[in-house]
């Protein structure tokens, strides 16, 4: 169940789908939203467009850490499995036709009722995949601001997004302007950047 | 593992596991570095299969980013951004004009002491997923450009 149906623009096209978690029959969305970090692109993702079939690894991430909104966030019922290769560090969540990697405390042969955020990660995660049709792509910018330990985190309730045909060749950010007058290597402290795609999956 | 598998290296891998042969393990420690906060990032071997890898094998084989600025990069960025438990580390160049005409980064995770199922032996996290270059757009290059590598 995606919490979509309320808020985002996709439900108003009639192409989201809403379900009742409670219900053992329920499935999942017809639309399933997926995060992917603009490094993990940069760093060997493929590029694609609305409507290309992709295979991504996908991860069922809290979305604590990059302050998603809700209607973005899915909550459905997955049943975990163990991986055939791997019997730590995680286990197979599958819901419907969706499959992504868990690592919370529940072991394999559980059933869970998840709320989070769907992302793609082909770096750490390449252990199972999913296969779909991106349905709408949009480009996510959010706002920095600095943790206790100097860190920049995302700012909350700075989500923005735009949306796009097919997955950008640049992500922009925006530094604070430096104040050097010689060329060299410089460290710039990050204001706001395009953090990432959201892209909205039927699988 | 044993105990003398944890033993330094010159690039600071005391207490990290160091395989005897590095590539035979993915999780062999190449090298560590501090960040601005003091947090120690590790560059394991990692591999990369053409497609899919990680550590120094994926920053090397793939993206042409070396070691040594690897290191300078997590060592040197001002301000590591990022979610939950990963990091991102970033330098960019200047030109005579103070034109922004390369950028590089370093991405780690701080936390997970698993990779695609493979524990590290240390217990320490994986450390480097990754490293690479953007040019002057701010498009991503196959392969860092060799003058990135010697002069950073």
């Amino acid at each position: 169940v995606s919490r979509l149906g309320q808020q985002h623009p996709l439900n108003a096209a009639g192409l989201a789908s809403s379900c009742d978690p409670e219900r053992p029959s329920d499935t999942g969305p017809s639309l399933w939203p997926v995060f992917i970090d603009h490094w993990q692109h940069e760093s060997g993702g493929r590029a694609f467009a609305v409507g290309d079939v992709v295979r991504w690894s996908l991860v069922l991430d809290d979305g604590n850490g990059r302050h998603a909104p809700d209607e973005v966030l899915v909550t459905a019922r997955f049943q975990l499995h163990r991986h055939p290769k791997f019997s730590s560090g995680g286990s197979i969540a599958i819901a419907s036709r969706l499959q992504a990697w868990y690592t919370g405390p529940e072991p394999p042969g559980t059933t869970i009722t998840f709320t989070g955020l769907l992302r793609e990660d082909h770096h750490t995660l390449s252990l199972v995949a999913t296969q779909g049709i991106v349905r709408q792509l949009e480009v996510i910018t959010q706002r920095y601001e600095e943790a206790a330990d100097g860190t920049l985190i995302v700012a909350p309730g700075s989500w923005e997004s735009r949306v796009v045909e097919r997955s950008p060749e640049r992500f922009t950010a925006v530094v604070e302007p430096g104040t050097a007058a010689t060329a060299g290597w410089r460290s710039a402290r990050l204001l706001r950047r395009e953090t990432g795609m959201l892209a909205w999956l039927s699988v | 593992v044993s105990p003398d598998l944890f033993g330094g290296s010159d690039l600071g891998c005391s207490g990290y596991y160091v395989a005897s042969d590095p590539t035979q393990h993915e999780m062999s420690c190449r090298g560590t570095a501090d960040t601005v906060n003091n947090f120690r990032i590790a560059i394991r071997y990692g591999f990369w299969n053409g497609s899919n890898g990680f550590g120094w094998s994926k920053m090397y084989y793939y993206h042409n980013l070396w070691m040594a600025p690897a290191l300078d990069i997590i060592h040197h960025a001002g301000n590591p951004y990022g979610p939950d438990t990963n990091r991102v580390y970033a330098e960019y160049h200047t030109n005579d004009n103070g034109d922004i005409d390369q950028y590089v980064f370093v991405v780690a995770d701080i936390q997970e002491i698993y990779f695609q199922g493979v524990k590290t032996p240390d217990n320490k996290a994986v450390g480097v997923l990754t490293g690479y270059c953007e040019n002057a757009a701010g498009a991503q290059e196959p392969e860092c450009p060799d003058w990135v590598n010697s002069t950073l």
